[in-house]
Order: C-alpha cells, then structure tokens, then sequence
C-alpha cells in the first residue's frame, strides 16, 4: 500500500505520473493546452517550418522556378561543389567578412560611447536618445536617398565638407570600386549605432550602484571603475549585439540594393546579394539555396563560438 | 524591319482578314486571316491578362474597345513591374495555376524559359493560318522554340538616334543621315562643351557587326574575344576618357541607369539612342519641359560593316497560357492587340509589327497633338520607317542573363576609367565562359 500523499504532493506529479499512478482517471484535458497552442504551431509550421525544409531541399536541386514542381531536379551536392569553386562566390564571401569584420565592432563600440554619454545627466537627453535611434527605424530607403545625396562625388555634403578641411579631390564614395564598400559600412555603422546604444542604456539600468560608490571610496578612477564593473556587466548584453549585429549585415540587402545594386563592378556585390542575383536575376534558384544555406552554417559557427567566448567568460568574471 | 512592305502585305491579305472566320484552338489549320482583329471574333467570359505596361498608357483604351467589340468576352487587365520581382511574381502566379490567359514577356531570356517550361500554348498553327499573322513565325520576328511559336510580338524597336536639333545647329553640324560610330563620336567630341555632353553613351559596335547572337560564337562560347568587342569596349572607354559620352560617375551617383531621358530633355546631353517608347517623355512637355526640336538619325554604323544590324529588336511578346481554361476568347483577345487595338498603344510609343495603320497613322498615334511643335517629323519618318532597317532575334540564350548583368557591371568599371578596354574583353570573355558552363550543367 501506497504512502497517502499531501496536496502539495499531488500538484507536483506529472499528469502522465498522475495517470500511471491512477489509470482510472480520464486524461480529458490533455489536448486543451495544445488547442490554445495550436494557431501559433500552425504559424510556425506553416511559414517558418516548411519553407526552412523547402529551402533546404531546393539547394540540393537546379530548380528555376520557371519550369515549376516538375522542372525540380536532384543534382545532389552539385551546387555545394560548384559553391566551393566559384571565384565570385568567393570573392563575394570575402566581401561580406570584411563588411561584417568592420561594420559590427564600429556599431558596437559606437553604441557604447553613445550610451555612455547619452546615461549621463545632459539637457534635452531624451530627445537625443530618440534622435539616436531615429535611423535604426527610417527605411532604409529614405537613408539611402539621403546618403546618396551626401555622397555625391561633386556636389554632396561629405566631400564638400572635405573640400574645406583642405581635401580638394574627396572620394568618389558610391561611384569607386574602391570607396563603394567603405561607403555602405559608414552608411550601416550610422544606422545601427542608436539601436545598439538604446540597448547598452537598459543594461547600464541595471548597474549595481552600490559597487561605483564603494569603488570610488577605494579611490578607483573611471577608466577603472569601466574595466572593473561596467565592462564585466555589459558583456552578455555586448554577446547578444554582437551575435544579433553579425546576422544582421551578413543578410544585408536593402541598401546595397538600392545604393550600388552590388557595382561598381561587383565592388559591393556579398553574398546575400550574390544569392539574390542567383536567385532572382538568374533564375537559379538551387545555387541561390545553397548560398544560403552557406551563409547559414557561417552566421551559426559564428554565432556559437560568441556563445562559447560569453560563457568562458562568464565562469572567469 | 520593312514596315512599308509590311502594309502591302497586309494590303494584299485584306480580303482574307475580312472574310476568314476565327478558327477553333484545335483546329488551327484554318486561315483566320485576322477575321478578329477588329469584330467579334470567338470565346466568352472573363481572362486575365497580366502585361508590364500600366492601364493608363493604352491598355485600358485597348480593353474597352476590344470589350465593345467583343461584349461576350471581359477583360481583366494586372499590371506587374517588368523587372526581376515583377517577373518571379508573374512566373510563380503561372505555377500556382492563378487564373491567366494572357500575358507579356519583355527579355528573350524569359522568352526562352518559359516557352521550354511548357507553360505556354503552342501558337504555331494560328499563326501559321492567318494569313495577317503568317510573317511572325518568321524566326526574323519571334524566337521559336523546335520551330514552335509560343510568343507574338506586339512591338517593332529599332533603335534610332535622337538628337537635340538646336544644339546640333548651333554647333554648324546637320544632322546625319548616316554615319560610322567614328564619326558620331566625332560629332559627340564637338559637342561637349562646359556641362553639356556630346553623347548620353557611347554606340554599340559589336550587335551592329555580329548580329543579335553577337556574345557566342557559332558553336555557343563566349564571343569577347572577337575583334568587334575590342572595337566597342575601346570606343566606350575614348569616349568617357574625352568626355563626349556623359560621365558614368554621375549616372551612378544620380541614379540615372533608368532615366536618361532626363539627361536628354535636360539639355544635358545632345544625342541619346533610345527607341520609340521614349518618344512619351518626349511629349510630357509638363513633366519634361524642354523648348528645343528633337530630330533623329540612324544608328551609326561600324566602320566597314555593312548592312548593319539595328541594336533593336521585334519585343513585348504576348503569350496564352497552357492552363488557360479561355483559350478562344484569349486568342481573339491576342488578335486584336497585334491588330486593330494596337494603335490605343501608340502613346506608350509601341508599334505593332502587324498593325494595320497606314505610317501618316502611326506617326501621329506616336508624335501626339501638334508634333512640329516638338519634332522634325519628316526626320522621324525617314528613320524610324526606314525599309533598310534589320533587326535579329537572339537564338542563344545560355547563361544571357548572368552576360548580361556582367556586361552591365563591367562596362561600368570601363566607363568609370578602372579597367582597360582590354581588360573589359579578357574578364568578358572570361564571366561569360563560365556563365555558359554554369548553364549547361
């Protein structure tokens, strides 16, 4: 005979332990969550799980759209091993690092001097902090405009601004293969930094004041008080800017779309824009999936060897 | 293109396009003769067509006239942007068995493709039997597919010259009405002068010399390596070194790619080859304000080439959908477009190859309300009517959508002064190999 059991006893069994333990017992609610859960299940299956599985499917096929169901056919890892040698790709790929190498630590690091400045008592700081974050929500087309306006090689702001600090021949910005990418990192850094500042502020809300106060007693100076307090505490939130900045600009498309459509030459062609030209333009839809595909394993190694340096990190701090 | 004689021809067929009936789709051996080009012609009940100009600019006219003349059939008319978005949207709708009749195809590329993906109807045998018709199965018109016809042309687009006459005579040059690429970027030097340039772009050279198919060679590889490539890429890059084309810095940093007319009625550049769908902007005077008399001439030639090829081309090809379930009503619909409904499209400057309209019609249905204000008609007749006119339909299309984005994106490079022109035929030569390779995998 079983030991009777208390009330907080019974809450805390399973439902299937429950059942066991009393099989008499009909489980008549056991769907009742699954009814509530379900319209957000479907969602998910409907437009997230099938087109997931549908992408990776099509990458291992040289479907052109075109020909439709019955033009589907399996090459296998044909588009992977012409993925492995196909220079463009490549070069394409090395692009989309550079941009991604430069453009992530410059918001990053940006968005954290601004939110320093901007966690200090200063007049009208809650109109700059809505001025800050003001680009992250325009559309990038309306930021493309006005930056190919300021852009202008002859009569835009920036190189005019040049020309009076003395820089007679600024760059030609959009229209240089060689000024066309530094140009589009500027133009992302601008756009990204308020967001990551806005971040960065709710975390410094959450500072354990108390550690400042008694490391200033300690004669702690600022720079100390950061690297000591600060720094260690900004971390996880740093991790999630890192990761959520790195996903984003390696699926960068908007701006290189409207500002370069990946020229000049193929200057600002990375590989996003690479997969939407297979895609789209070409109408290689099979290699356009394996691109992506690639770029996902990419984004995710990455993205995982941050969660691995957080982690580490956080058992040290 | 011999438009003229295309009048006679149509001239001689005029008793079988009144007296034929409309065949049935499957009986197609019948002269139809065009009997439906303008009356009721066979079919019932409501298609869909899908093509890329809007409503405004003359389908809508089309469609009602059609509608009158054929009250059994009604028409709904989706416009799509022809452009890469557009045309996935437009292929994925004929995939997913959304209910098309009609539709249009701008690039032969695309014609390709969707004529081998079986989607549309086989529309040999209806053209082949109307006697108004029978010249587009001429593969000197349409690309045919294993000698299948599944698309129609609805527009001719020879390219022509266009040219700001006051600026022209203000420099003491008449106007030519024929010249080697030599001597238009000879003009286009003299032209420029302060912020105007002589030239919009830089003339072709190797389609002129080569034909249609002018990127591969008799047996499919990449053709860049030929002598009329060099030929091209070293005229392109004299003249955006001397400053007689306009500069491609500007085009890329005012976004200009698609907008050249504003280069042109601007005052900015004097000559500008383009086609007859530009002669809308031509006659926006609010939109585009300008107070000079636009004149034309013919593409310039090759130097030593004769009988050149025009860089235009027979496009804006209609199609029926294999599923259609409205066949009938869909081909009477296609009838009228490429007959008596084409002059409501001569605003949006689209000639048909098949249109039934005398040259004195043509030319006013595409010059508008009071032309001398605005051209030198007698220029535009001469030129854009011209009988020595040959346009060619590309008949190879392997990797033509990833050559021609390179040839896009190179020529830039070329223009801008960052590569040579050597340099633009090796990686030509080079991007195209391996887009034909890709293609035949």
């Amino acid at each position: 005979m079983s030991a009777p059991t208390t009330a907080r006893d019974e809450r805390l069994v399973p439902s299937s332990t429950e059942a066991a333990v009393n099989p008499a017992r009909p489980r008549r609610h056991s769907w009742v969550p699954l009814l509530f859960l379900a319209p957000n299940l479907l969602g998910v299956l409907i437009f997230t799980l099938v087109p997931l599985v549908a992408g990776v499917l099509v990458a291992f096929t040289d479907w052109d759209v075109v020909s439709g169901l019955p033009g589907l056919r399996w090459v296998g890892l044909e588009n992977f091993s012409e993925l492995l040698g196909d220079a463009a790709f490549g070069r394409a790929l090395g692009r989309t690092g550079f941009y991604i190498a430069v453009s992530v630590p410059a918001t990053v690091l940006l968005g954290l001097a601004l939110a320093n400045v901007l966690n200090k008592p200063l007049p009208g700081r809650a109109a700059l902090r809505a001025i800050f974050f003001l680009p992250y929500v325009v559309n990038p087309i309306a930021v493309g405009t006005v930056w190919l306006i300021m852009l202008n090689p002859d009569s835009g702001l920036v190189n005019k601004v040049l020309r009076v600090v003395g820089l007679e021949n600024g760059p030609g910005w959009l229209t240089s293969s060689s000024w066309a990418l530094p140009a589009l990192m500027v133009i992302q850094v601008w756009a990204g930094v308020g967001y990551v500042a806005v971040i960065y502020l709710a975390a410094y809300q959450d500072l354990p004041v108390d550690l400042y106060d008694a490391a200033k007693v300690d004669g702690a100076g600022s720079w100390r008080r950061f690297q000591a307090i600060t720094w260690p505490a900004l971390f996880p939130t740093t991790v999630f800017l890192v990761i959520t900045s790195m996903i984003s600009t390696s699926q960068g498309f908007g701006l290189i779309a409207f500002l370069t459509q990946g020229g000049p030459g193929e200057a600002t062609t990375t590989a996003s824009f690479a997969m939407y030209q297979n895609g789209f333009l070409y109408y290689r839809f099979g290699y356009a999936a394996a691109i992506g595909m690639a770029m996902f394993a990419l984004v995710l190694t990455l993205t995982a060897v941050s969660w691995r340096v957080q982690r580490g990190r956080g058992m040290n701090a | 293109m011999t438009l003229t004689s295309r009048r006679t021809f149509l001239g001689a067929a005029a008793g079988a396009l009144a007296a034929a009936g409309l065949p049935s789709l499957t009986g197609c051996a019948k002269d139809s003769g065009g009997s439906n080009a303008g009356g009721s012609g066979s079919g019932s009940g409501v298609i869909n067509v899908w093509g890329g100009v809007p409503a405004a600019n003359g389908p809508q006219k089309l469609i009602d006239a059609f509608q009158q003349a054929n009250p059994k059939i009604k028409v709904n008319y989706t416009q799509f942007v022809n452009d890469a978005g557009g045309n996935l949207k437009l292929d994925t709708a004929l995939q997913g068995g959304a209910p098309i009749d009609v539709f249009f195809t701008y690039a032969f590329e695309n014609v390709a493709k969707r004529s081998a993906s079986k989607q549309l109807l086989d529309l040999t045998g209806l053209v082949k039997g109307d006697s108004g018709l029978q010249k587009l199965a001429s593969p000197e018109f349409t690309p045919a597919v294993d000698g299948k016809v599944f698309c129609l042309p609805t527009a001719a687009e020879p390219g022509v010259v266009f040219i700001n006459k006051t600026m022209l005579e203000a420099a003491g040059i008449e106007v030519p009405t024929q010249w080697t690429v030599e001597e238009y970027h000879e003009i286009a030097r003299k032209l420029s002068a302060n912020k105007v340039r002589g030239s919009f772009a830089s003339p072709k050279v190797a389609i002129p010399a080569l034909g249609a198919d002018a990127v591969y060679t008799a047996d499919g590889k990449a053709n860049f390596t030929n002598p009329a490539w060099l030929a091209e890429a070293k005229l392109t890059e004299a003249m955006a070194k001397d400053g007689s084309a306009f500069p491609e810095k500007q085009v890329i940093s005012q976004q200009l790619q698609a907008y050249s007319q504003n280069v042109f009625l601007g005052g900015q550049a004097v000559l500008w080859t383009t086609a007859a769908f530009s002669l809308r902007y031509v006659n926006n005077a609010e939109q585009y304000p300008h107070d000079f008399i636009t004149t034309f001439a013919p593409l310039p030639t090759p130097v030593g080439v004769k009988d050149a090829w025009n860089t235009g081309a027979y496009d804006n090809f209609i199609s029926i959908a294999q599923k259609s379930k409205k066949q009938d009503a869909a081909w009477t619909f296609v009838r009228f477009w490429l007959g008596d409904g084409a002059k409501f499209l001569l605003p949006a400057g689209k000639v048909s190859p098949t249109s039934p309209d005398t040259t004195d019609q043509l030319v006013s249905g595409l010059l508008g309300a009071e032309p001398e204000k605005r051209y030198d008609v007698e220029a535009f007749k001469s030129v854009y009517f011209s009988p020595s006119i040959k346009m060619g339909v590309p008949k190879v299309f392997a990797g033509a959508a990833e050559i021609a984005s390179a040839q896009t994106k190179v020529t830039q490079q070329l223009r801008l002064g960052q590569i040579t022109a050597e340099q633009w035929t090796s990686t030509m030569q080079q991007q195209a190999t391996a887009a034909i390779g890709k293609s035949g995998r």
